[in-house]
């Protein structure tokens, strides 16, 4: 069980115990029952591999993509939100934790793995309780990606598979570079309430990395910065990337991205282009980001032909 | 215009203010609307300016009140509420002017005769010389002859005022009746309610006098209010003097043994 | 100052300030750009500018400012009371429940539509409430504290609404119901607002000579010809109307119709019909001056123009309550 193949990163991660009872919450509960469960020969493994704790929806796909099943405690409630998290339907086998100091110190994990900034307070408290604490980045990239992931390998006593998940990341993101002369077409990440997504971020690079230069990073914004509506019908970018609306639950947030003056710029509006959660955190399927805006770049690429 | 109500019957939270009460004000009448605190005099007055449900028939100048629309009722009947309202700082000469209302079409523009008809209106009233003046910096019997002359510039056939002369000093007490005398010998219809039984002795045509909701007497001052009717209603004793055909009243006190002990039982 | 000069001042201040404010935005436009792209169309981003993004918003701070002053003015006359005003006595804050409900419900359907709906139905119970409330003999004081009463009710549930909704944006947009704003609107918003704010200012218009009459107690209103039921019914459905259709696309903005009559009503014979259309136009003025200064006081940063004019009328509603405490008595 130790040597996972590398392969298995994006998928086909069944937890080895059976679907837990609903009634079953508590982290400690279903640590021991995972424990029973997972038998005599991992027993081995238990002497080894830390029991693991995240409590970021980044970190959780990073654990769910390197640990063993058996020795996950718990991850972020987040984990679940298709949003945010492309592993959503592995993350729903295991149980969630609500990030509270508290609820670590009942389940007593081996390692907690968290992300700097999201919860400072309680990494803190944690570690004056004397639990061991990996924070991970909050800032990603795709070339933090990699790093990411031999980090966690190691740190949860996997660290072949994480250099063998690492290597084929970076072999599957070079065989995706373009050559610099490449037509770049411009793009602008317009998200709820006009927030546009600048420099150092993961979705900046995946922009770049698909053959997009990203407006936003261009004029001067960098991280999540708002762009008045005015710039981009001036700017006007060859596509307007929007995020899909969150289903039977509207937002006012919403409405500038479907503004009639976008539309009247000539833009061409894209919504939903990415996998669900496949930018939001660094992880190997943020290939699938890069995979499906070059599959739009391409396109517009061609329409341009076309047309003339 | 005649003014007349027969069989008029108010409830007002269940309770029966007026009961079959039957009155007519005629013109060139001034007819004086007598009764101790909670007899229904204000709630009579109400009715026949049509702004109290009731049974019975109101009739103004021969037409069934009830039927009469808000803006034609407002050009024959002109009523001058007991509280006195001013709720902004207008000028005098704006507050009177506000009398012409019902004769003004939606966004009219009052015309010379709307100005002369206001003009008099403050004269008989003697605010003429306040006319520039806010009219919430008045003292309160200004502000009364002010309310009043509003009323007088409705110009209508019929004036119903309730307690007009309340608050004002003696001098003016006599000029508004000596007004109202004088509107009503223009062939006007005029009821007004008074507290004052000496001024409505000296100054009406015609007294009605009210007692729990019902009328307990109507007809020439001289013959009704007389010591027993004083005794009787009002709980009070009163010289009775004669002066130009018209008793003056002069109350002493209070009605005793004599008046078989009702007054304090009444005054409640 | 007569009537017609007053007007004229009036409507000269809300042309310029109009004007201003289409010059005004993040696009640094020149004067003859901006001139081109609204008129002429030329010059593709400078056209859509100027009448996608820059026109609707001069428009709705114009229109829902004029709706805020009329209902200001024409409130006060109705309850011949000068700290009356849609947004402190609970007209605003329950037609932003009311369309927070409808929006985000999902009642709506996610579009814009019925939102107008929602929130002429939240102004129309707090106008009935009040008027209630108000029937007979009221104080200044009764009226502030169910406006308090009513405000702070339809600004929790509004909270709650938001904080309940399932959207991760929706409970940040608790500060846009309760502050307003007129960031970027679109023509769509003029149009389904519109209507109803039309049909709001004409009732309240028409009820001028009620006013007035109004000023010297409900019983000479009516001896002097006034339908008092109708008259309130049309007074009523005028505020809800236009209060309501401005709040459902720029969010509740306070003491707009608090300020601008008090400045004006002394410029005036004092009559409340009188002050009902400077009012409005002070409204549109006032409005549109507070949307150009949210944009540009801050460089590069908005502000909610609920904000500048709270902070406006705020200290001015102190300085009236204590003016006036004798009556609060």
């Amino acid at each position: 069980m130790r040597c996972r193949p590398a392969t298995a990163h994006t998928g086909g991660l069944a937890p080895a115990g059976a679907r837990l009872p609903g009634g079953w919450s508590s982290p400690l509960a279903v640590a021991l029952v995972a424990a029973a469960l997972a038998g005599p020969a991992s027993r081995a493994a238990a002497d080894e591999a830390p029991r693991v704790m995240s409590l970021n929806v980044c970190t959780d796909q990073l654990v769910l993509a390197l640990a063993e099943p058996s020795r996950i405690v718990s991850l972020s409630v987040l984990s679940g939100d298709p949003d945010y998290s492309y592993l959503h339907a592995q993350a729903g086998a295991f149980p969630n934790n609500a990030g509270v100091a508290e609820e670590v110190f009942i389940a007593r994990p081996d390692l907690v793995v968290t992300g700097t900034y999201s919860l400072h307070n309680t990494t803190q408290l944690l570690r004056h309780l004397g639990l061991r604490v990996e924070e991970f980045g909050y800032t990603q990239t795709l070339d933090t990606i990699a790093g990411d992931i031999r980090r966690m390998g190691t740190i949860l006593g996997h660290a072949d598979a994480g250099e063998a998940m690492a290597a084929t990341f970076e072999r599957d993101l070079a065989a995706l570079a373009l050559p610099a002369d490449a037509p770049r077409p411009t793009a602008v990440i317009f998200g709820q309430n006009g927030v546009a997504t600048g420099a150092g971020t993961l979705a900046d690079s995946v922009l770049a990395a698909a053959g997009f230069r990203n407006l936003a990073a261009e004029r001067g914004f960098s991280g999540m910065a708002p762009y008045s509506l005015e710039l981009l019908v001036v700017d006007r970018p060859d596509v307007v990337l929007l995020s899909a609306r969150v289903e039977d639950a509207p937002a006012l947030a919403d409405q500038v991205t479907r503004h009639p003056a976008i539309a009247s710029s000539g833009a061409m509006t894209a919504t939903g282009i990415v996998p669900r959660g496949s930018w939001s955190c660094g992880g190997p399927f943020t290939l699938e980001a890069v995979r499906a805006l070059r599959v739009l770049r391409d396109e517009l690429l061609a329409a341009e032909d076309a047309s003339g | 215009m005649e003014l007349s109500a027969r069989g008029l019957n108010v409830d007002l939270a269940g309770r029966a203010v007026l009961r079959g009460v039957d009155v007519d004000v005629r013109p060139g009448e001034v007819v004086g609307l007598l009764g101790p605190n909670g007899a229904g005099k204000s709630t009579l007055m109400r009715a026949l300016a049509g702004q109290v449900a009731h049974a019975g028939t109101v009739r103004i100048g021969g037409r069934d009140g009830a039927a009469l629309s808000p803006s034609e009722r407002a050009r024959l009947v002109a009523y001058l509420p007991q509280t006195r309202v001013i709720g902004w700082p207008v000028s005098v000469e704006k507050a009177v002017a506000l009398g012409r209302l019902p004769w003004l079409g939606f966004g009219g523009r009052p015309g010379p005769r709307d100005v002369e008809i206001c003009r008099e209106a403050m004269a008989v009233m003697d605010v003429e010389g306040l006319a520039g003046r806010r009219a919430t910096e008045l003292s309160g019997g200004e502000q009364a002859r002010v309310l009043a002359a509003r009323a007088i510039a409705q110009d209508t056939p019929m004036l119903i005022a309730d307690e007009p002369a309340s608050g004002l000093d003696p001098a003016h007490q006599i000029a508004m009746m000596a007004a109202l005398g004088t509107i009503a010998r223009r062939r006007r219809a005029i009821l007004v309610s008074l507290h004052d039984l000496t001024l409505a002795a000296r100054w009406c045509d015609r007294v009605v006098v009210l007692r729990d909701g019902a009328v307990a007497a109507d007809g020439d001052p001289a013959d009704v209010l007389d010591a027993a009717m004083l005794a009787k209603i009002f709980g009070i004793r009163a010289h009775i003097a004669r002066e130009d055909g018209r008793p003056v009243l002069a109350p002493v006190g209070l009605s005793g043994e004599a008046a078989r002990g009702t007054a304090a039982g009444e005054m409640r | 100052m007569s009537p017609a000069r007053l007007a004229l001042l009036l409507s000269i201040a809300v042309a310029l300030l109009f004007a201003a404010s289409l010059l005004v935005g993040p696009a640094a436009l020149g004067l003859t750009a901006s001139l081109d792209g609204l008129l002429s169309g030329g010059g593709e981003a400078a056209a859509i500018i100027m009448r996608e993004v820059r026109l609707p918003r001069a428009l709705l701070a114009a229109l829902v400012g004029f709706g805020l002053g009329l209902s200001g003015a024409a409130l006060q006359g109705f309850l011949r009371n000068p700290l009356a005003e849609p947004g402190i006595i609970g007209v605003s804050a329950t037609a932003s429940l009311g369309a927070v409900i409808m929006f985000y419900s999902g009642l709506a359907g996610a579009s814009m539509l019925a939102l107008p709906a929602g929130a002429m139905v939240g102004a129309l119970v707090a106008v009935v409430v009040l008027l209630a409330i108000a029937a007979g003999n009221t104080t200044t004081l009764t009226l502030i504290l169910a406006g308090i009463a009513l405000s702070s009710l339809a600004g929790a549930f509004t909270s709650l609404a938001l904080n309940l909704s399932p959207n991760p944006f929706a409970s940040y947009e608790i500060i846009f119901w309760l502050l307003g704003s007129i960031k970027d609107r679109s023509m769509l918003h003029v149009w389904i607002s519109l209507p109803p704010m039309i049909v709001g200012w004409t009732l309240i218009l028409a009820s001028a000579r009620a006013l007035d009459a109004l000023s010297f107690g409900e019983e000479a209103a009516q001896s002097l010809g006034i339908d008092l039921p109708r008259a309130r019914i049309m007074l009523v459905a005028g505020v809800a109307l236009a209060v309501g259709a401005g709040v459902a696309v720029t969010g509740a903005i306070g003491f707009v119709g608090l300020v601008v009559p008090h400045l004006l009503r002394p410029l005036t014979d004092r009559m409340p019909s009188r002050l009902l259309l400077p009012s409005g136009l002070g409204g549109a003025a006032l409005l549109l001056a507070a949307d150009i200064a949210a944009r540009t006081i801050v460089p590069a940063k908005e502000l909610n123009v609920g904000v500048l004019t709270a902070l406006i009328g705020a200290p001015f509603f102190l300085w009236l309550v204590t003016r006036s405490r004798r009556g609060l008595a």
